[in-house]
């Protein structure tokens, strides 16, 4: 914290510079004036002034209020009604109206607290964060897309909203989230999982710039994305407008381009695009669960009770098993007995093991296999299975014509073979799981038509995997579609490679099964018989894609390397499974288990085997592994081969080694449930490049035209001149968040403070609430503001105690009623000597709508699963990318009836409505929404869907409700307006509803759906109003 | 602060008044207020965004046609006609092409289509657009513009917002911000048939400027605008008379309510912006029903033919919205595999585009000189880019050559709103890959637009992230020699 000492003393000195600052005797770049301009000098704790013979002030607040309104000969305005403040503080705090229950309680509520429990209930509410986040998220850019040419979906975006909303409701330290946003990478890694990930899942805040993805000149893209964080870093947190020095100083602020190219070097040694293809993809990855204290002891206690008794049965194994001999010998009895001694079985039994051909050990080995039953199920699985990882964190594959998601998985804990094939609806799958005997692995359900994973498979990077399939190919459709791929694997296509399997639609027949790299058209082939179920199986253990192993029932494929594809990559964001082509049932596919290794030659004869036996099917896998063991004498087997053999006897005949084995897979499988029982968490989020440095300064914003170095560090005109530049290996990022959120920064906290009053009071102290400069505004109480952000950093950097003081004071209480005289000293209500009305934001219309239609869904945070699909149009395949084509601006997912700010954000394509209401601009940092009116407004609200379908919801319950139609109208006024209609509402309504309903029946209506139009008909009319749009 | 709005006395510099306009939309309530007590004479004067504005000086156009070429149409192929590329085909370019370039070419690749002289200036247009070239006399052309990137997206971008890395707002939106629309019955900047890609809604998009500013589409690329309704303008829920009864119960009660709030002119503005949409329901569907047209005007816009009825019928509609006085009209022509991007064959599929165009087109040019509209209506015809003057290859079959993208030098044309008819302005070089004499670049093109507005581009501003952004960045020249 260097650095916040030397702004402290350079704050307490002046002008007077420590001894490390050898500038002293060099003249000043910034003016006196410069020097001394009001925001940058620090702030000073302001003493309460005194109103005399006023007892309107409620708290320093007022003080600070009335002072200024006195001073200009003004007075307040009296208090609103308690209704009025009501519905103010809901709307200004959640976000919402308050229901008719909440507003009987409070009007019936004469206790000295009334006023503060209310407020406590609202700051305590998780609709807080909602109403509050989305302040934050108008700042900082939000938006769930790239924006730019191509409108790529940035589909972790959301985790950073989610941060944002639980920052608010926790009531975050306002410093601890600005440094979390600008570098909770970098912070220690204290805490548990959900701790670390939240501040790194933070980072989003700097990974949210609309990006130029497809830019030819990479450092022009990256330096453009650069210059956005600057913008929304100085303007979100500092008020200043730092990005205007880009290309020579800043024109009206203190503040040289040398400075700008200071910053720029921290973030441009920071990763926030992770490569310069074509298409260049942002920084994305994933975070591997770490167990939290009491999960590792958890964990540490199994692995105790595994280690015991893994030594347990290694002395077990190690004791001699004189009865093997016997058993083995008892096998070749039984299987000469089964065959007859002359049998050909008999011969072979009688053969040297060298002399025994291929054939014969086949014939011996499968003959071992049906005499022993030493296994329930006459299945031997490797004990190398044991302990292998298999994905399986597909939960549904939809068939495509439909829209139902198929639940693809089962648990299989009551199992403990595993490899269940069934499925439960609802079940909710994990994203890996380790144990093969004791989880099921990928398992599709036996089903026809085609199909499609809908979540990504869990892989990343460069990764070895086993695959295999079980699948019936039909006839039916081939050679319908020359496009088609029937069955797609990874990435399949272009230059970043990946394995294909495809039926050859070109060959008349259409019976070959091509086995391709990179690209269908090189493909080389093997037979499929088509209506005969089949085992497929890719084993790959990396390198170049060539390297895949390819078997069909055992049989290994040959494959040809495409030239262009290099090394397979698989990208957890892209892969998938296809089956089936564009149309029609191609394929049945009874099961798919996939590894996270290649798996060695037992290990797939093993699996081969099995869904062999299960499908019944003919193939070329070889019986288990015991039978061979047991077929060759013991003088030829391996060490391994005796050891396994040992434990196979064991397992089967000891009762002991039963029980203890029986218990380590127990156990082995509670440490393996405890360890997955979270998935990695793929987050968006930045990381400091490997090889930070300073960059130069460029003249007028050209690269190719660097000047003189640009040392990384902070604001010369906060920071002192010629301070000195960040001692650090990283990016400074760090650095630059911890002076930002220090204590003694003259801007920070003013900043903040002032966002929240402009979020109460509709216009902050300083109206221009992300330009502090000297082309922003003066602060209109700078007294007040001091006050109130040293108040704020003194308590913690903590924003509910504040709201609380604002809108407890008697200046939030007042009316808001225009009144002359007033406005004619102060037509602007600068100092407000009223409240300001002001029109609900779009999102408040919407939800409000719900609200009172009763159909509102409150569940908090979380994505909209998928909700890109229908506009999903250009979609890279090579990198893994969806983009937003096709219209997206009538989204389902705008149907929805969460909270709007759940609702996804795309930059080139926002929701009508919203873009209607003066919405935040997703792409710039917008400080404050505009409030328009104008017509199109108006239509939207007649003539929308949106409008319609909350009104028939609320003519619903309003129709739903027992009481008598005149009963029926104060309802609804209650839950629109929150008051009872008057006498004469009552009336008009009344004769409205008549009205339509008399005209719906005479034009062939049946009279209950006409009441239902005639009171949805009203609902909207009560929408519509002023009233309902406008808070006093 | 707050300042006349009388257009008898306008402010030079409408920035700073531009500027109070957004502050009282924001502050709206009490300033209006203030006016309100002050006189109540003048409590209908509501500062609407729409409202028409004066322009900064002598306007020529007072709207804009833009009639967008999407994907790209190849200079040498329709305007710019190249005797020393004819003769050279085949041999390679005798200099350097761009350093950043798009697709692999070869060598030089003469047009396949003949030019011709035509009207009274004797212009040549190629035999791709004989019905333009009817109208040659009209024409502006601009053989010179330039732009910087290569790519469909960069090069959309920076055509319609200025801006290739950063979202920026329309041309459109700029302009109707700067002087609002004559027409409040009818959006202010409509595009039909946009492309969704390349930028999509980002090139007829407001970014930071008022959201009112932005263009409405109408349909976008594959879908055709003859089937398709300005979005909430019909209702097929409520007839007409029940809308009126609702809307005159909703007004009775809103009037009520503002008795007992007091006046109120912020709510008095949103009761009218009611009355406002109730009219523009009728104004929509009646602009699009081009059924009392005479069939000599149908047949003018070519909707007499499957081939060209659909970009007939955009063409039609942009006549029938500029004589309403809608500020700023985009037609997209996008049709069919690539558009008129055509890397490969070239001699197929230009002819394919140019016959959809060619006589809608004409028809329009035709049709606004005939009713008086094309001295003040502003026609821009173009592609984001042009075509290199070298061939892309097909496999190798001469028959199926393309040509590249080409931002280093391509024609533009304007008509009418005060241009030169009959006239050529700037050069490319005697193969037409690089403009080379009166270099037009899309910034230029930009501020020469706004200057035939009546607006300066140097002037039209807006203030976000605390410094005043305009469309030229802080490029843009006029060029003043093509205006008559």
């Amino acid at each position: 914290m260097l650095r916040s000492v030397v702004l402290v003393l350079l704050l307490l000195a002046g002008t007077a510079l420590t001894g490390d600052e050898a500038t002293s005797q060099q003249e000043s770049f910034f003016s006196d004036e410069e020097k001394s301009y009001w925001a940058f000098q620090p702030i000073v704790h302001p003493a309460v002034p005194a109103n005399a013979e006023s007892d309107w002030a409620l708290n320093p607040i007022d003080s600070f209020v009335l002072s200024r309104l006195r001073d200009t000969g003004l007075e307040p305005s009296p208090p609103a009604s308690k209704a009025t403040w009501l519905r103010r503080v809901y709307f200004d705090l959640v976000g919402l109206p308050p229901t008719p229950e909440q507003i009987d309680a409070f009007l019936s509520d004469t206790s000295e607290y009334a006023f503060e429990k209310v407020v406590d209930q609202l700051l305590a509410s998780p609709r807080y964060g909602e109403r509050w986040g989305r302040h934050w998220l108008d700042v900082v850019r939000y938006s769930d897309t790239t924006g730019q040419e191509a409108d790529w979906v940035m589909r972790y975006a959301w985790r950073y909203r989610d941060y944002v909303l639980n920052a608010f409701n926790y009531d975050k330290p306002y410093d601890q989230f600005v440094i979390e946003q600008l570098a909770g990478d970098l912070l220690p890694a204290e805490g548990d999982f959900d701790a670390i990930a939240e501040r790194i899942v933070a980072t989003g805040f700097l990974m949210l710039s609309p990006k130029a993805t497809a830019e030819a000149d990479k450092e022009l893209m990256e330096l453009d994305i650069v210059d956005e964080q600057i913008d929304v870093s100085g303007r979100a947190f500092l008020g200043l407008t730092i990005a205007c020095a880009r290309c020579h100083d800043h024109k009206f602020d203190p503040i040289p381009t040398m400075d700008y190219y200071s910053i720029a070097g921290i973030f441009r040694s920071t990763r926030t695009m992770v490569d310069r293809e074509t298409t260049s993809m942002w920084s994305e990855y994933p975070l591997e669960y770490v167990p939290n204290a009491e999960e590792r002891k958890q964990l540490d206690a199994y692995a105790a009770r595994i280690e015991a008794l893994t030594a347990q049965i290694a002395e077990r194994e190690r004791a001699s098993t004189p009865d093997q001999k016997k058993w083995e010998e008892q096998l070749f009895r039984d299987v000469i007995e089964t065959f007859g001694g002359d049998s050909a079985i008999a011969k072979i039994i009688d053969k040297p093991f060298a002399e025994r051909t291929a054939e014969e050990t086949a014939q011996l080995e499968t003959a071992l296999a049906a005499a022993d039953n030493g296994s329930s199920d006459g299945l031997l699985l490797p004990d190398a299975l044991d302990g292998l990882y298999a994905w399986y964190k597909i939960d549904a594959i939809a068939p495509r014509d439909e829209d139902a998601p198929v639940p693809a998985w089962i648990d299989s804990s009551s199992n403990p073979r595993g490899l269940n094939l069934m499925t439960e609806a609802g079940y909710e799958p994990r994203y890996r799981q380790k144990g093969y005997q004791d989880s099921p692995a990928v398992h599709f359900r036996y089903m026809s038509g085609l199909m499609r994973t809908t979540v990504p498979l869990g892989f990343f990077g460069d990764q070895n995997y086993t695959a295999f399939f079980a699948v019936n190919v039909t006839k039916s459709s081939f050679g319908a579609h020359p496009q088609h791929q029937p069955f797609r694997w990874g990435q399949a296509n272009g230059d970043a490679g990946g394995i294909l399997l495809e039926i050859d639609s070109t060959t008349t027949d259409f019976e070959r099964l091509d086995l391709a790299t990179g690209n269908s058209n090189d493909a080389h082939s093997g037979k499929v018989t088509i209506g005969k179920p089949q085992i497929w199986s890719v084993r790959y253990g990396g390198g170049p894609i060539a390297n895949h192993e390819v078997s069909i029932d055992g049989q290994p494929q040959k494959i040809t390397p495409n030239g262009r594809a290099k090394e397979l990559r698989l990208k957890v964001k892209d892969d998938e499974l296809l089956f089936g082509g564009p149309t029609g049932a191609e394929m049945n596919v009874a099961e798919v288990v996939i590894f996270d290794r290649k798996l060695n030659d037992d290990e797939e004869q093993a699996i081969g085997y099995y869904l062999q036996q299960k499908y019944s099917l003919e193939s070329e896998y070889k019986p288990p592994t015991i039978a061979r063991l047991v077929a060759k004498p013991e003088e030829v087997r391996s060490a391994g081969e005796k050891a396994t053999l040992k434990r196979y006897y064991l397992s089967n005949r000891d009762a002991i080694y039963r029980d203890l084995s029986g218990q380590l897979t127990q156990v082995r499988s509670l440490k393996s449930d405890l360890e997955s029982s979270r998935p990695p968490l793929v987050v968006m989020a930045v990381k400091d490049h490997t090889d930070p440095k300073d960059i130069h300064v460029y003249r007028r914003g050209d690269y190719n035209q660097p000047r003189e170095p640009a040392p990384r560090r902070f604001l010369q005109i906060v920071a002192g001149e010629n301070h000195q530049p960040i001692q650090t290996q990283g990016s400074g990022r760090l650095e630059l968040a911890r002076w930002i959120a220090d204590s003694q920064h003259p801007l920070t906290a003013r900043v903040l403070v002032n966002r929240l009053w402009q979020g109460h009071f509709d216009a902050g102290i300083v109206r221009s609430s992300d330009n502090f400069g000297v082309l922003g505004d003066r602060p209109t109480h700078p007294q007040l503001l001091d006050w109130l952000a040293s108040r704020f950093v003194e308590s913690g950097w903590s924003m509910k105690p504040i709201h609380r003081l604002i809108v407890l004071s008697n200046t939030y209480r007042q009316q808001s009623a225009p009144r002359a005289d007033s406005d004619r000293t102060d037509p602007e209500n600068k100092l407000l000597w009223r409240m300001p009305k002001r029109r609900l934001e779009a999102e408040i219309i919407r939800d409000a709508m719900l609200v009172a239609s009763g159909s509102l869904e409150t569940g908090v945070g979380g994505e909209l699963e998928n909700w890109w699909k229908e506009a999903q149009s250009p979609v890279d395949a090579k990198r893994g990318l969806i983009a937003l084509g096709n219209p997206a601006g009538d989204l389902t997912a705008f149907e929805s009836k969460r909270r709007s700010v759940y609702l996804p954000v795309s930059r080139n394509q926002l929701f009508e409505m919203f873009v209607l209401f003066d919405y935040a601009d997703a792409s710039s940092v917008i400080a404050r929404r505009g409030e328009t009116t104008v017509a199109p407004q108006a239509l939207f609200m007649l003539n929308s869907r949106h409008v319609r379908r909350p009104a028939r919801d609320f003519a619903e319950s309003l129709l739903a409700a027992r009481v008598e139609d005149r009963e029926r109208v104060h309802l609804a006024h209650r839950r629109a307006f929150g008051r009872r209609a008057e006498a004469a509402e009552v009336a008009e309504a009344l004769g409205f509803i008549l009205s339509f309903v008399t005209a719906k029946t005479s034009a062939g209506i049946e009279a209950a759906e006409a009441q239902v139009l005639a009171w949805q008909s009203y609902a909207q009319v009560l929408f519509c109003q002023n009233e309902f749009v406008y808070v006093e | 602060m707050m300042r006349s709005h009388d257009p008898r006395h306008p402010t030079p510099k409408p920035l700073t008044r531009r500027e109070m306009l957004r502050q009282a939309n924001i502050g709206f309530g009490s300033l209006a207020l203030s006016a309100l007590l002050a006189d109540s004479a003048r409590a209908a004067a509501q500062p609407d965004p729409l409202d028409p504005r004066p322009p900064h000086y002598r306007a020529r156009a007072k709207r804009v046609i833009f009639l967008f070429m999407k994907g790209g149409p190849s200079q040498m192929d329709t305007f710019d006609p190249k005797p020393r590329l004819q003769h050279d085909h085949g041999k390679p370019l005798p200099f350097k092409k761009p350093r950043l370039q798009f697709h692999h070419t070869g060598n030089l690749f003469a047009s396949p289509w003949r030019f011709q002289r035509h009207g009274k200036s004797g212009t040549q247009v190629s035999e791709l657009f004989p019905h333009i070239a009817e109208c040659v006399d009209d024409l502006c052309l601009i053989h010179s513009v330039h732009g910087t990137n290569a790519a469909h997206g960069g090069a959309t971008l920076k055509l319609h917002t200025g801006s290739d890395t950063f979202i920026r707002p329309s041309l459109g939106s700029w302009i109707t911000y700067g002087l609002g629309t004559e027409n409040q019955n009818l959006p202010a900047f409509v595009t039909l048939s946009p492309t969704l890609f390349h930028g999509g809604a980002v090139n007829f998009g407001a970014a930071f400027l008022p959201a009112v500013y932005q263009g409405t589409p109408l349909g976008h690329a594959g879908v055709g605008v003859e089937d398709v309704r300005m979005k909430y303008t019909t209702n097929d829920r409520t007839p007409t008379s029940l809308q009126r009864l609702q809307l005159d119960w909703l007004q009775k009660l809103q009037r009520q309510q503002l008795t007992k709030t007091g006046p109120d002119s912020t709510l008095e503005a949103r009761i009218q912006s009611f009355e406002l949409a109730f009219r523009m329901q009728t104004a929509m569907p009646e602009l699009q029903d081009v059924n009392n047209e005479s069939p000599e005007t149908k047949a003018l816009y070519g909707l007499d033919n499957e081939i060209t009825r659909e970009y007939g019928y955009q063409c039609l509609l942009a006549r029938r919205f500029a004589e309403r006085g809608v500020r700023f009209i985009q037609v997209t022509h996008q049709k069919g595999e690539g558009h008129w991007d055509q890397h490969q064959r070239l001699l197929e599929r230009h002819p394919e585009n140019a016959r959809q165009v060619d006589k809608p087109i004409a028809g329009l040019l035709k049709d606004l000189k005939r009713r008086g509209l094309l001295k003040d209506t502003l026609v821009l015809w173009g592609g984001e880019f042009g075509r290199t003057p070298v061939a892309e290859n097909y496999k190798k079959d001469p028959r199926k050559n393309g040509r590249d993208h080409n931002p280093d030098g391509f024609t533009m044309w304007l008509a009418g709103g005060g241009v030169k008819g009959g006239f050529r302005y700037g050069a490319t070089d005697e193969y037409g890959y690089y403009a080379v004499e009166n270099k037009v670049h899309v910034h230029d093109l930009h501020a020469t637009i706004l200057h035939a507005l009546g607006l300066d581009h140097k002037d039209l501003t807006y203030r976000h992230a605390g410094r005043d952004f305009r469309l030229t960045d802080e490029f843009g020249e006029v060029a003043h020699d093509l205006f008559a």
